[in-house]
């Protein structure tokens, strides 16, 4: 019997159906487990003293320096890098020199270093004993260079896979018929890439907003003045104001979550267009 | 065998599920009941405790019992132990935290007293108030809150009026995250009190105490850390952590100003710790002129007589008896730290300037906004 | 060589080099200040080794699972979209968002003794907090989406032309999957295992409030690092850092090799 046969019995079809079924309800569990339920304890935490509470911790003065400073580092720290993460992956991809190697072993760096580590580089490398002469230790351009350091392997790692597996095809076609190489980026590379390019600032927005162990000790951490989100969360908690903690961060998870949508659904849709 | 692909992920999915909880067994070092002592406390005295272990094991109550530990942030590792994690000894920063500990059913209410019911110390063997310094039970080593400057001292800093003075940098560890923080404010006003001025006058000092803070980390060795790495010229911090940091290396100088609180770091048994022998045995071994030899030869002040008296010409001393200042003497922990730290701010009915409650609270928002 | 590809790669070199490559050097300075022999002694600190071999242990268990709920969950919402994987693909980021604190103090909310679950999970003797499957949890909740953003991509783009082409030349699903699918994400998959294995290794404050920190049984090699630097023992600390940074440096050099060789062989087949 060819061995392709077996999938037309009904009792392997069943089973596969079943397969997928209970593939579905394991990935429910597993997902429900680590991330959903944890999820639902914070959510009720932070609604379960009514939304008027919610609000009235999210609009706290503090926080709302606090949510300011990490919304604006975040944003630019995100844009930069989603242009440097598209720069970078395409050197990594289309250009060849010596030591190309050794710059993409060392882009994911940000994440196997230790948050504490690279807060304590950070501030020695750029804060008042810098030898560079270079202090932005207690600035919101030291707070935002952390965030590019912890957010760069998100955009460029997601860029970097769609870019290897390109054929040259339409790009080569295009330059055949006379089009520039800016032209060429410009409406055939660049619009390929795109949902790779908004998934990954996405990724590198949510992680950034969340970033807490270095980029609260090059803030200097001052409450009002120059105090980061999770900072400020991370000092309700520990301070039994757990509503208030809770709240603050679902804010900022809202936030996150907006922005996520709009990226995932735009990159769907451009997805959904080049088919 | 042709299993759907699928197939294979539940069985793997399902068996790495599995053995997930059993795993823990894999890390759990053996249970052997009454030969392993868990101790839990805060940062800074976590060196000492290798020391103290290793000397403990060295003597024949301590021979063959094994440690754990875990030392962190002190309001981190007081709600790790609300939430579960083993501990037979609690060393924590403040004595709120104890209180906690209390009220989430891991120590007893009389933990305060074990140190004479359990701990082997005579009432008579402690210093008294008039040796300067005020003896609280359930307190297993003094400091001081003092300053680190740069060596040389250059600004010249001298006691708490120094810090007020414009140019002045102040690093202190955030007082919502960090409990030594607490002690760090409390004494700018407790300094204040001590020179004859009001409390009016204290909120005052604070209020331009926190003006000048440049960083306010969320921990003690983080404060250190900034402080190190350059970040403002003078810090507030525990004199047994600015001199273990000055002999690790760091160029610091101390200054202990003239007018200061007394550090008072609690310790207790909890409720799985009173039943242990071998953790009993190290308390008392911490309490014992032996254990408190080996704290005071690593910075901290000890609260036997005897050790005192052989180690106090380490210490810096103060004029007056009432110029180390004890919480007891400004109402205790029970009414000072809301009326300093509460989250929320209450106003007498005739003052909108000086709270009476959540003072610290009120003035970060007031240094926040017209920074 | 164009100019404007010199200047690209200048750019990229200088900015890259300027924010990762710097923080590099510093750390393997930091590291190597005494020279090799101290380097030496400082890795077989007693500490340091049980660091290491628990956070290898965390990452044996904790990656795999990631890359199979990856895996499958990306082919789900690329393959087979419905209501269901388009809310699946926004929750797999979430996770992300949550500062890592918080998400070891939720965790604690979830699963430790006054928690949600922890009467029942005390009833039935399982450890969770402050333990290895406490650690492996918030490991897998930090790194959650890392494996399918690489992946979803890349599926997308390719669309799905090839596996049609050759289930209408009679192939069976099975087969289809593992020499067309599998293999046409292979490298995406590579550089989610990279990035989770590095994020897995280096996560500081999650696993930092999970594990209870408590020295010789639920350090990870992260935690190990930070009570160095909070015991003025700076020093291992680096040594420890560099480790980290070496894992990392080395499977992404490992990976170049064989990208390499791969496309080599494929030129040669083409």
């Amino acid at each position: 019997m060819p061995p392709d046969a077996w999938r037309h019995f009904r009792g392997v079809r069943a089973a596969s159906a079943l397969g997928r079924g209970s593939a579905k309800s394991l990935a429910v569990t597993y997902l429900s487990l680590l991330v959903l339920i944890p999820l639902a304890a914070l959510v009720t935490n932070a609604f379960n003293k009514g939304l008027g509470s919610f609000w009235h911790a999210v609009t706290q003065q503090e926080s709302l320096d606090a949510l300011r400073l990490t919304l604006l580092c975040s944003f630019i720290a995100s844009a930069v890098n989603a242009v440097a993460g598209l720069a970078t992956a395409w050197v990594l991809v289309r250009d060849r020199f010596p030591g190309q190697a050794i710059l993409n072993a060392i882009i994911d760096l940000p994440f196997a270093l230790p948050t504490v580590v690279a807060g304590v580089i950070f501030y020695t490398l750029y804060g008042p004993l810098s030898p560079f002469h270079v202090n932005i230790t207690g600035t919101w351009i030291g707070v935002t260079v952390a965030i590019m350091f912890v957010t760069l392997p998100f955009t460029v790692r997601s860029v970097q896979p769609v870019l290897e597996s390109f054929t040259f095809s339409a790009e080569s076609a295009a330059a055949t018929l006379g089009a520039s190489p800016a032209r060429v980026f410009r409406t055939i590379t660049l619009p390929a890439l795109m949902p790779a390019i908004l998934t990954g600032t996405g990724l590198a927005f949510a992680r950034a907003i969340g970033e807490y162990g270095s980029v609260v000790f090059i803030s200097n951490n001052l409450p009002y003045r120059s105090e980061v989100a999770s900072s400020y969360i991370y000092s309700l908690a520990v301070s039994d104001q757990t509503n208030s903690a809770a709240s603050v961060a679902v804010a900022l998870l809202i936030i996150a979550l907006a922005l996520l949508i709009f990226f995932n659904v735009t990159a769907q849709r451009l997805a959904r267009h080049r088919a | 065998m042709h299993l759907r692909s699928s197939k294979w992920k539940q069985l793997a999915a399902v068996c790495a599920a599995a053995a997930l909880p059993l795993t823990s067994l894999a890390l759990e070092p053996a249970q052997a009941a009454t030969t392993k002592v868990n101790v839990v406390g805060y940062s800074v005295v976590g060196p000492a405790y290798k020391v103290l272990e290793t000397d403990f094991q060295a003597t024949p109550a301590g021979a063959g019992v094994t440690f754990t530990n875990s030392f962190g942030a002190s309001d981190t590792e007081t709600n790790n132990v609300v939430a579960g994690q083993p501990a037979d000894i609690v060393n924590l920063s403040y004595e709120p935290n104890l209180q906690t500990l209390v009220t989430a059913g891991r120590v007893a209410p009389s933990w305060a007293s074990q140190e004479l019911t359990l701990g082997g110390v005579n009432a008579s063997l402690r210093l008294t108030k008039a040796q300067t310094t005020y003896r609280t039970p359930g307190i297993v080593t003094d400091s001081v809150v003092a300053f680190a400057v740069r060596p040389g001292n250059p600004l010249g800093i001298k006691n708490w009026g120094s810090l007020t003075k414009s140019g002045v940098q102040v690093v202190t560890p955030n007082p919502v995250t960090s409990g030594s923080a607490r002690w760090n404010l409390l004494a700018g006003y407790a300094a204040q009190i001590a020179i004859g001025r009001s409390p009016k006058q204290g909120q005052n000092y604070l209020k331009a105490l926190i003006a000048n803070t440049v960083a306010q980390p969320t921990s003690g060795s983080a404060a250190l850390a900034a402080f190190i790495a350059g970040t403002g010229n003078v810090l507030i911090d525990y004199e047994d952590d600015i001199d273990a940091a000055i002999a690790a290396g760091d160029q610091l100088q101390i200054v202990t100003p003239p007018q200061t609180l007394l550090i008072e770091n609690p310790i207790a048994l909890t409720y799985t710790g009173v039943t242990n022998p071998s953790a009993v045995a190290f308390y008392q071994y911490l309490f014992s002129a032996a254990g408190q030899t080996a704290l005071a030869s690593l910075g901290y002040r000890s609260v036997l007589k005897s050790v005192w008296a052989s180690t106090e010409s380490k210490f810096a001393s103060f004029k007056k008896s009432t110029d180390l200042i004890t919480v007891e003497s400004l109402g205790g922990w029970p009414a000072v730290n809301p009326e300093f730290f509460s989250p929320t701010v209450v106003f007498p009915a005739n003052s909108t300037t000086y709270p009476n409650s959540g003072i610290v609270t009120y003035l970060e928002k007031f240094a926040g906004s017209t920074a | 060589m164009t100019r404007s590809t010199l200047t690209l790669r200048t750019l990229v070199i200088g900015y890259v080099g300027l924010l990762v490559g710097l923080p590099l050097v510093f750390v393997f300075q930091q590291a190597f200040i005494h020279g090799l022999g101290a380097f030496w002694t400082a890795m077989r600190d007693q500490g340091m080794d049980h660091a290491i071999f628990l956070t290898a242990l965390v990452a044996l268990v904790a990656v795999p699972l990631n890359v199979i709920f990856g895996v499958g969950a990306s082919l789900w919402i690329v393959r087979h979209p419905s209501r269901f994987t388009r809310v699946l693909d926004t929750i797999i980021d979430v996770p992300l968002a949550i500062s890592p604190i918080i998400v070891g103090l939720v965790l604690e909310l979830v699963y430790a003794q006054g928690g949600w679950f922890g009467s029942t999970l005390a009833k039935l003797g399982w450890q969770i907090m402050f333990s290895f499957p406490g650690i492996v949890m918030a490991s897998i909740f930090v790194s959650l989406p890392l494996v399918s953003r690489q992946v979803i991509p890349l599926l997308r783009e390719l669309g799905d032309h090839q596996e049609k082409t050759a289930s209408t030349l009679g192939a069976g699903p099975i087969r289809i999957f593992f020499t067309i699918t599998l293999r046409s994400i292979t490298w995406a998959t590579a550089y989610g295992v990279s990035l989770t294995l590095a994020r897995v290794i280096g996560e500081y404050g999650a696993v930092l409030i999970v594990s209870g920190n408590i020295a010789l049984v639920t350090q990870t090699l992260t935690l190990d690092i930070g009570a160095n630097f909070d015991n003025f023992n700076t020093y291992q600390g680096f040594v420890g850092a560099v480790l980290l940074a070496l894992t990392s440096i080395v499977l992404l050099l490992i990976l170049g090799v064989a990208r390499h060789r791969e496309r080599k062989r494929n030129e040669y087949l083409a």
